[in-house]
């Protein structure tokens, strides 16, 4: 199948596929034995850069790492997005006190497809909004690891590799996050477009299935 | 996250996800085994306190 299909078909399967197996179709998907970074560059390449700026306008979050990149929206069922960590953005974020525990206003599926990182998951006493977290799991997500995890799990990355990327699926918003309207400008967000495409032309041709990682075997 | 941690956070990382690393950091640092997992706690309660408020992404 051409690549472009690879990513349609993904998405017709998402289209048609369930709530209740919303989940194990996300994980289906991106564990396929696939150069899923190749996909996501020719894809990302392809699209305007109106359609990019309109796109992820609505999902980029200032002041924290990773970037987002919008891939496809699906309004109110799904979205793909591609997260780019760049490493000097990570660092200068982390002094600044930035990168901390956080969950997020969505259920999601992801597949690192360069790089890796430090994955920390903790435990929650108390309720998102008062939260008494403890450190349960500590792990290095690798290029190929696939995992799925719940909107309101406490989770932190660090140290990721530069030029981490992974290709994420998230569901609807379970929350309504308070933003402030969005200062980074369009310009801005073609600069990161650019920089990510010239981070996944690096990445070396690497079609492998993926492999889900124990921790995330209780959400599958 | 701010730490008043020894070792920089990556480095500690990659020891604790690696024995062998492990062993050359404690080496390298003249540590026990429990200095090490002195630092992963340090950096774990770091991690937990650095929250000014609730984050959601």
């Amino acid at each position: 199948m051409p690549q472009g299909g690879l990513l349609s078909d993904a998405i017709r399967r998402l289209q048609t596929t369930t709530e209740a197996d919303f989940r194990a179709t996300c994980v289906d998907i991106l564990s396929a034995e696939v150069d899923w970074a190749s996909v996501v560059r020719d894809h990302l390449a392809s699209v305007t850069d109106d359609s990019l700026v309109d796109g992820t306008r609505r999902i980029f979050v200032e002041g924290v790492e990773p970037k987002t990149l919008l891939l496809h929206d699906e309004p109110g069922r799904f979205r793909l997005v591609l997260n780019h960590f760049d490493k000097a953005s990570f660092l200068a974020h982390q002094r600044e006190g930035r990168i901390t525990p956080h969950y997020h206003h969505f259920d999601f599926a992801t597949r690192v497809i360069g790089g890796s990182y430090h994955h920390l998951l903790f435990s929650n006493s108390g309720d998102v909004a008062r939260p008494k977290l403890a450190l349960r799991h500590r792990t290095r997500d690798d290029a190929g690891h696939v995992y799925v995890l719940p909107w309101d799990e406490f989770h932190c990355v660090l140290a990721p590799e530069p030029d981490t990327m992974s290709l994420q699926i998230r569901s609807p918003a379970r929350c309504v996050p308070n933003r402030r309207p969005l200062a980074t400008t369009a310009k801005e967000l073609l600069v990161a477009r650019d920089v990510a495409l010239g981070a996944l032309d690096a990445l070396p041709p690497a079609a492998v299935s993926g492999q889900v990682p124990e921790f995330a075997q209780c959400w599958l | 996250m701010k730490t008043d941690l020894d070792v920089d956070a990556e480095v500690l990382l990659e020891a604790l996800n690696d024995g062998e690393k492990a062993k050359a950091l404690m080496a390298e640092r003249g540590w026990t085994e429990d200095d090490l997992v002195a630092r992963a706690e340090a950096l774990n309660k770091s991690l937990v306190e650095s929250m000014a408020s609730v984050n959601v992404v």
